[in-house]
């Protein structure tokens, strides 16, 4: 089979007969692979510096110029005029804020629906679309994140509010987070809560 | 390219209903090899299985005019190779407008002499947390038919800026590689 797909041209430098080493590296996978038992996820943590040199980031331009030489320092004065401020600069503080965004989306849910007398749906469904948008990329989310995301919403499918679930995006998103694969079982449970509690299945059943 | 708002706002509402377009800042400060502007690209494999694979063996692709913000001529900032093909001074510098990563990091040494450079672990890392950032992002569309045994070949372009910072550029499905190959058999 394979000398039927490989290219006579241009036959590949390391010759996969030989064992399965080869230039491609595996960097992403999910339920595992032949190159890996594990899930695998190569990216490197989201408060790593964009920078790949301290030296050479702004922050610490003040502290250490000389490292990079008479020429780099010269550079670096200039571009330290030119510079403006970027988009890029505020990266970090949007994903901590995105994360942080979780922990006080709990805690404001958790006030507003045992705490007050009465319950705002715009509030909380203002709170299910970001905790549904975060975790439609649960793969960027920690375990922390993760299990905040799914209380949050096991806390809005028991709660008086659960009218919101009936919305037909959310019944969407939700739709999607448990068709996609290796959905972990958290989530799913999370999901199948927030189902099982809509009116939607409510009507379903009567 | 465009200055300001005004013009990306007329440029756009000229463009036909119901596309999309991406507005996208231009990097203004890139490292330059040998005073000319250069980008890399690397190739991503994806499987059915949502496997990622990187390919080690990237190139680089530099422009055959000298970089200046103030002209304006594509030559000087697009790389492209089907843009700068046709370019009077297209492999006047180097075969093809094209570069090994060797030769960068062989730059990149000389240029930055009292940093300690690894290729690996100070570029080639942030293109891969690129990759799997934009694999996320779209994971979702690929392979709607749910095929077998298939996969997907994307050219990842990136771009050096003169603090050493990655900054993905475009990502594109499809590309002639019979340039690359000529490279490669070399």
């Amino acid at each position: 089979m394979l000398d039927i797909v490989l290219d006579p041209l241009f036959p590949p430098i390391n010759d996969v007969r030989n064992g399965r080493a080869n230039d491609f590296d595996l960097i992403y996978c999910e339920g595992g692979s032949v190159y890996s038992d594990k899930p695998l996820n190569v990216r490197s943590p989201f408060y790593v510096s964009r920078y790949p040199f301290p030296e050479l980031d702004p922050k610490n331009t003040g502290q250490e110029a000389n490292k990079g030489g008479v020429e780099y320092e010269a550079r670096m004065s200039k571009t330290n005029q030119l510079r403006s401020s970027s988009v890029e600069s505020n990266t970090d503080n949007k994903i901590a804020s995105y994360h942080c965004s979780l922990e006080i989306i709990f805690k404001n849910l958790y006030n507003h629906i045992n705490f007050r007398a009465e319950i705002n749906p715009e509030v909380v469904n203002s709170h299910l679309t970001k905790i549904l948008g975060a975790l439609k990329n649960w793969e960027l989310l920690s375990s922390k994140h993760i299990s905040l995301a799914c209380k949050s919403l096991h806390l809005i499918a028991n709660s008086a509010a659960n009218v919101i679930l009936s919305d037909q995006n959310h019944i969407l998103s939700i739709s999607k987070l448990l068709s996609s694969e290796n959905m972990k079982l958290e989530i799913q449970l999370a999901a199948v809560s927030y189902l099982s509690n809509s009116p939607i299945n409510r009507i379903f059943w009567l | 390219m465009f200055r300001n708002l005004d013009d990306i706002l007329n440029a756009i509402g000229s463009k036909p209903s119901e596309t999309y377009w991406v507005v996208q800042k231009y990097i203004e400060r890139p490292l330059l090899y040998l005073g000319r502007k250069f980008d890399i690209r690397v190739w991503v494999l994806i499987t059915n299985k949502r496997e990622v694979f990187f390919y080690k063996h990237g190139y680089i692709r530099t422009s055959s005019d000298t970089y200046d913000t103030k002209n304006k001529n594509n030559y000087v900032h697009l790389t492209n190779n089907c843009l700068q093909k046709f370019g009077d001074n297209y492999g006047k510098h180097e075969e093809g407008n094209t570069l090994s990563f060797d030769s960068l990091l062989e730059f990149l040494k000389q240029a930055f002499p009292n940093l300690q450079i690894n290729f690996e672990k100070h570029v080639v890392s942030k293109m891969k947390d690129f990759v799997i950032d934009s694999y996320l992002s779209w994971k979702k569309n690929l392979n709607p038919n749910k095929r077998k045994n298939v996969f997907e070949l994307f050219g990842y372009d990136f771009l050096l800026d003169e603090d050493l910072r990655t900054w993905l550029i475009e990502v594109i499905g499809y590309y002639p590689m019979q340039l690359y190959l000529n490279l490669k058999h070399q």
